[in-house]
């Protein structure tokens, strides 16, 4: 197998560089603020929002130790990249692999979110978040990396399941159970929902990273048949469209 | 809609499925839960009280035995068509009911009847 001195290097830099953006965001599932809408010339509004975003901020807090955990994933692999000769496909699998198992805990840890609750007598489905077909076109497109399971066995497989395991994670996201503290139950009730749709669209997109770029690789030493590549194409741009946040 | 929700407050000596049961009729009374009104599955609302689904269970099955809502496997929980006594006598006596559980909690908790009467007619006044 030819593997271009460029890529490798590339590859280095991309895999230090994804260690040093996780670590530098301390974790999975933060920045709640960036996720909901300023709401200009009603500074009464504004205000509420502002303080609801800033409790629910504080009450999901940061995992600094899980940031560094997968950060630390991309540094060693980076180094693994740029010291040995392991095929590129299987180092890249692994990333995905500690991505999806990092959004996974942090997942786990917004499960684990006490203090005081109170509840919506609505009902929530993750349909109400986005249709049906987003979590089906996702699901199908985590499975494209069967197809190539000829040439890279291990790392289609990692590849595949890393991405089914993001897809999880975003019907679990999707599924979690309010967050609302009860000091302000209409806006906490938006926030909450805004956060989730933001989320959710975001974990169903990233699935689809791992499966893209593995096929790109793939390419790069052996094309697929016509066939093949259309219906990977296909059911990637289904996806796209499906998980696009006007969607 | 919007103040459909329900709170959990468990510092408080009432147990959190009666908190449950009293939030919920009382929404249903004051027609902010209009009949035939879906409401959430068990899991959804334990889920996002932080409760067992036995104390949601419970609230519900309360609430269906005095006739406020009705479950039915595939439509899910409802309100009931007509609300079970809506008249004014029963009004009274379910806020008589009310204010009993409340004052006889803060009493068991060492506040005399005059320090409860006023507090309940600042709050009153500030409205």
């Amino acid at each position: 197998m030819h593997e271009d001195v460029w890529l490798r290097w590339f590859m280095a830099g991309f895999f230090a560089l994804f260690g040093a953006g996780i670590v530098g965001a301390r974790g999975c599932f933060g920045g709640v603020c960036s996720m909901v809408p300023v709401i200009r010339g009603d500074e009464a509004a504004q205000g509420r929002l502002h303080r609801a975003l800033l409790q629910r901020a504080e009450r999901e807090g940061f995992s600094t130790m899980l940031g560094i955990a997968i950060g630390a994933c991309g540094f060693v692999l980076a180094a693994l990249t740029a010291m040995t000769a392991a095929p590129l496909t299987l180092l890249y699998a692994a990333l995905a692999t500690a991505l999806a198992l990092g959004l996974f805990a942090g997942y786990v840890r917004l499960r684990r979110v006490g203090g005081p609750r109170a509840a919506s007598l609505r009902i929530r489905h993750p349909w109400n978040v986005l249709p049906w077909y987003a979590y089906a076109a996702v699901t199908a497109a985590a499975l494209l990396p069967l197809l190539a399971v000829d040439r890279t066995p291990l790392a289609a497989a990692l590849v595949s399941a890393a991405a089914l395991l993001i897809v999880a994670t975003g019907w679990n996201v999707a599924s979690l159970p309010a967050l609302l503290g009860g000091d302000d139950v209409p806006v906490e009730l938006f926030v909450d929902e805004r956060i989730r749709k933001v989320r959710v669209v975001n974990l169903l997109g990233t699935s689809t990273a791992p499966v893209f770029v593995f096929f790109a690789f793939r390419a790069h030493w052996m094309p697929l048949d016509a066939g093949a590549a259309a219906y990977a194409f296909a059911v990637l741009i289904a996806s796209w469209s499906a998980t696009s946040p006007s969607a | 809609m919007a103040d459909e929700f329900v709170v959990v407050d468990p510092a408080l000596e009432t147990p959190p499925y009666v908190q449950i049961v009293e939030q919920i009729r009382a929404l249903i009374e004051r027609g902010v839960l209009e009949p035939e009104a879906v409401l959430p599955t068990v899991r959804q609302l334990a889920g996002d009280l932080a409760v067992a689904p036995n104390t949601v269970a419970r609230a519900y099955a309360d609430l269906q035995d005095a006739g406020w809502i009705v479950s039915d496997g595939r439509r899910g929980t409802r309100v009931v068509q007509r609300v079970p006594g809506a008249g004014k006598r029963e009004r009274g006596r379910t806020l008589r009911d009310a204010v009993t559980k409340f004052v006889t909690s803060l009493t068991h908790r060492g506040y005399t009847q005059r320090e409860i009467g006023d507090e309940l007619r600042r709050i009153m006044r500030a409205g």
